[in-house]
């Protein structure tokens, strides 16, 4: 399975703040990303396993891969969950 | 200015000190009011999207719809909305809004002032907004988080409401490229009151943002600008339907963030929380740019 970002979602930084804007939706819902989130957020620009998601985060964080495989797995539940990413087979 | 099927004196009583006040003003926009266009009748109803904003072409086009999905009117205007041409369903607006006046004085004139300030470094918020001892300060929070009780508070105290609904900010001296790093800010009353019914057609140096939340004592509780974007932009009028629109706002609410000191300020309906604010508002701002 592979995730990528839907197109229709703007990330924008604010005062600091990472923030996902679905945009052409009229429910005005904003999310807020930390800056692990930011860093997938680019890297599913195309898409990409979460296999290959879990690998980038532990080398970037200096973390074991079960636990970047844990935080990437509830990322991506995140992002499918509210719209913000689809996911291909 | 208006033109067209519209007439100033119809206005409710809050509009006239606005519509006839006088004080410069430097962000005119010529709205003229066409009058019915059956092409609306012929728009595809659209439920659950009260409003479309399209982009097109360097100019804009809003529509607003009823519950049921139909276009009530439409508002079409260069990107910068120094001029605007309003139509609207020959239909359904009449049933609506009873009148021209009426519907300028709810959605339609509100939409209009928040596009027109859209590119020139300004918002329109939900809040209270109140000169106390000079300076502006602006208080923000969803609905029933104290916003009319506070605004009645500091009216008591000797403070000047300028709004306890709609306040509007610019960045004051304006700047022709936009949000600067380095912004101040007024604070402004507009002629959208709540139930408090504060409209005050004057400003302030704006000060301080207050995020309102009942609390057991009056406390304030400073935030980075980061910590209040959350909070700001959802109590932001913004079209959030297009990047073009959208980016100017987002760019403001930097700018007003990184300028501006922010707190949490819990606190209790009596007046003891007006003495919490001139309190801090003698202290120093600390942790933003001035």
């Amino acid at each position: 399975m592979k995730y990528c970002r839907k197109e229709d979602v703007v990330a924008r930084s604010v005062a600091g703040e990472h923030l996902l804007v679905p945009v052409h939706d009229c429910t005005r819902s904003v999310y807020t990303l930390n800056d692990a989130g930011c860093r997938l957020w680019d890297l599913i620009g195309s898409p990409r396993t979460e296999d290959e998601l879990a690998g980038v985060l532990a080398e970037q964080y200096h973390i074991p891969h079960e636990t970047a495989q844990r935080d990437v797995r509830a990322f991506l539940d995140d992002m499918v969950r509210m719209g913000l990413a689809d996911e291909h087979a | 200015m208006l033109s067209g099927a519209i007439d100033a004196a119809a206005f409710a009583p809050v509009f006239q000190t606005f519509l006839h006040g006088t004080a410069p003003a430097d962000l005119d926009c010529t709205a003229s009011f066409s009058g019915p266009d059956s092409a609306l009748l012929s728009q595809p109803p659209a439920t659950g999207k009260p409003w479309s904003f399209t982009v097109r072409e360097g100019r804009c086009e809003v529509v607003r719809r009823s519950q049921e999905g139909e276009a009530l009117w439409r508002i079409t205007g260069p990107l910068g909305f120094e001029s605007a041409t309003v139509t609207w369903n020959p239909l359904r607006f009449a049933e609506f809004y009873t009148s021209s006046e009426c519907a300028w004085s709810t959605g339609l004139g509100l939409s209009l002032l928040v596009l027109r300030l859209r590119a020139n470094v300004g918002l329109v918020l939900h809040g209270t907004a109140a000169e106390v001892d000079g300076q502006g300060i602006l208080c923000v929070g969803i609905s029933g988080r104290g916003k009319s009780t506070l605004a009645r508070l500091l009216d008591a105290a000797g403070a000047t409401v300028l709004t306890d609904e709609r306040p509007v900010l610019r960045q004051w001296p304006a700047h022709a490229a936009g949000a600067t790093p380095s912004a101040s800010f007024r604070v402004y009353g507009s002629p959208w009151p709540s139930s408090a019914g504060f409209a005050r057609n004057s400003w302030a140096p704006l000060r301080r943002i207050y995020f309102l939340e009942h609390g057991e004592a009056d406390r304030l509780t400073p935030l980075t600008p980061q910590a209040a974007v959350s909070r700001l932009i959802h109590v932001a009028t913004i079209p959030w339907q297009d990047p073009v629109l959208l980016d100017p706002c987002l760019a403001t609410v930097d700018a007003l963030l990184r300028a501006i000191p922010c707190a949490v300020l819990s606190f209790r309906p009596e007046p003891a929380v007006v003495d919490a604010i001139r309190a801090d508002l003698r202290r120093p701002a600390a942790g933003t740019r001035s």
